[in-house]
């Protein structure tokens, strides 16, 4: 979609005026997706586009609408609350910069980038155009969506555990949790500053390959290619299969079919991955959570409902040593993981959540056992990359109801191959 | 051992984080990573000793 609209654009078929006039008529304001539109900048910047001052940059032109956790310059971002309530001082962000393009504004997520639904205390929740009724996922829960509403050819997002990934599963776009440190990740409000990964949501692969490339600074566009013939994929023996849902399941079969009939060659094979691994990601989390947010808490606690509190109030009762450990087992077991899975395939296909996107009012007492429970189980696919530090990519899967992702993840640096699988699969 | 642990967890969120803000689960939360990561042990090599909490 990008490389057609950037090609419009250049044959005049189309303005940017237009571009961005377009999706400000479709902004719907019960669809929560915004936390701030910048209409008069984001109309001035496309007539600037139309008068010739080109940036040369892969989306110079094309309407954009980043999670409202990057500050910009003259901005620091909301974070989940009202724009100007927390006292920031970031510098900007170089992944936007780099990305250009016309931002139309900024799009809503969980307080602080903290949570898997899209449910957000301060500004309600946020809608699920693919789904109504249903969680988006989170915490890039308004770049799911604004995404999956048409309403920006691309949107940058924050993955510490699932954030990225689990909104595009569930709002059927494609999500990239980059290699760590791949994109710059100055001028975000820290979550786990050694866990958070700055990376694209888009429509398609190809622009979400696009952004990708962008939002690293470069300025050539990535080719990427629908070829898998040859390609070994994973099929974790263990961990990842284990209790899906049924919907999930016959999606991600169908999912591997079309890998297979397109020549990529499924390998079963082991993983380090288990339940432990999912806790090493939360004790890191936590601790750095606490040094991040505990001041404030202790002087603004209202600024931190008892849903949000609970996750930071943890981290007051860890050890330093808990935390060094944490962090020194992240290579060792990175490691293991190479060895034992990715020595032998490419990358490894999972589903990127265990169930389709549960709906809103099932999920509305965080404090019953059994619903904190479902919440946190919905990161149970994405978290164990994110301690690794591999890159994963959520693509939709082909369903008959609500989106389901099929998450690709490979060694460091294996972006393209992943891109390159997740697009034999459109 | 469980119980220990979570006591001493417990005295330590009391004493650093406010009132009502989730104590009784945050406890739960941090004693459950706190085994799991001391369940790794092994790998950090015979120099390691536990996390001693007083």
């Amino acid at each position: 979609m990008i490389r057609a609209a950037a090609a419009a654009l250049a044959r005049g078929e189309t303005t940017a005026r237009r571009l961005v006039d377009e999706r400000l008529a479709r902004i719907d304001p019960a669809q929560n997706i915004f936390a701030e539109v910048f209409a008069d900048q984001a109309r001035t910047a496309a007539d600037r586009f139309d008068a010739g001052r080109r940036t040369g940059r892969l989306l110079d032109g094309l309407p954009l609408a980043h999670k409202d956790i990057f500050c910009l310059p003259g901005r620091q971002p909301g974070c989940g609350l009202q724009p100007g309530r927390l006292a920031l001082d970031l510098p900007p962000s170089r992944a936007a910069a780099n990305v250009g393009g016309i931002t139309l504004g900024m799009v809503n997520l969980a307080e602080y980038a903290l949570g898997t639904t899209g449910t957000n205390h301060f500004l309600g929740d946020v809608a699920n155009p693919r789904a109504p009724g249903h969680i988006t996922g989170a915490s890039s829960s308004g770049s799911g969506a604004v995404i999956a509403a048409g309403l920006a050819f691309g949107s940058l997002g924050t993955d510490s555990g699932g954030s990225i990934r689990l909104p595009a599963g569930f709002c059927g776009v494609v999500g990239l949790k980059p290699t760590a440190g791949a994109v710059p990740a100055e001028g975000i409000f820290p979550l786990s500053w050694s866990l958070d990964e700055v990376g694209p949501m888009a429509a398609t692969v190809d622009d979400c390959a696009i952004l990708f490339a962008a939002a690293k600074g470069e300025t050539a566009p990535p080719a990427i290619t629908p070829d898998v013939a040859g390609l070994r994929v994973g099929v974790p023996r263990s961990y990842y299969l284990d209790d899906l849902d049924s919907a999930v399941t016959d999606a991600y079969r169908g999912g591997l079919a079309r890998l297979e009939a397109a020549g990529a060659r499924l390998v079963d094979v082991a993983v380090v991955e288990e339940p432990r691994i999912r806790s090493l990601v939360r004790l890191i989390m936590r601790s750095e959570l606490s040094a991040v947010h505990r001041r404030r808490m202790a002087a603004n606690p209202e600024l931190y409902p008892l849903a949000v509190a609970k996750f930071f109030t943890a981290g007051e009762g860890l050890l330093a040593a808990d935390y060094i450990d944490a962090l020194r087992l992240r290579p060792i077991l990175t490691a293991q993981a190479l060895a034992t899975t990715y020595s032998q395939v490419d990358l490894l296909a999972t589903p990127t959540a265990p169930v389709t996107a549960p709906r809103y009012d099932a999920l509305t007492d965080a404090g019953d056992p059994a619903i904190w429970a479902a919440i946190t189980r919905l990161m149970h696919m994405t978290q164990p990359a994110t301690f690794f530090g591999f890159p994963a990519l959520s693509v939709p899967l082909a369903t008959g109801g609500p989106p389901i992702g099929l998450q690709l993840i490979g060694p460091p640096g294996a972006e393209t191959v992943l891109f390159r699988a997740g697009a034999a699969l459109a | 051992m469980s119980d220990d642990l979570e006591k001493a967890i417990a005295a330590v969120i009391a004493a650093r984080a406010p009132e009502g803000q989730g104590r009784e689960a945050a406890v739960a939360e941090a004693a459950r990573l706190a085994r799991d990561v001391e369940s790794y042990r092994h790998l950090l090599g015979p120099q390691h000793k536990p996390a001693v909490r007083r």
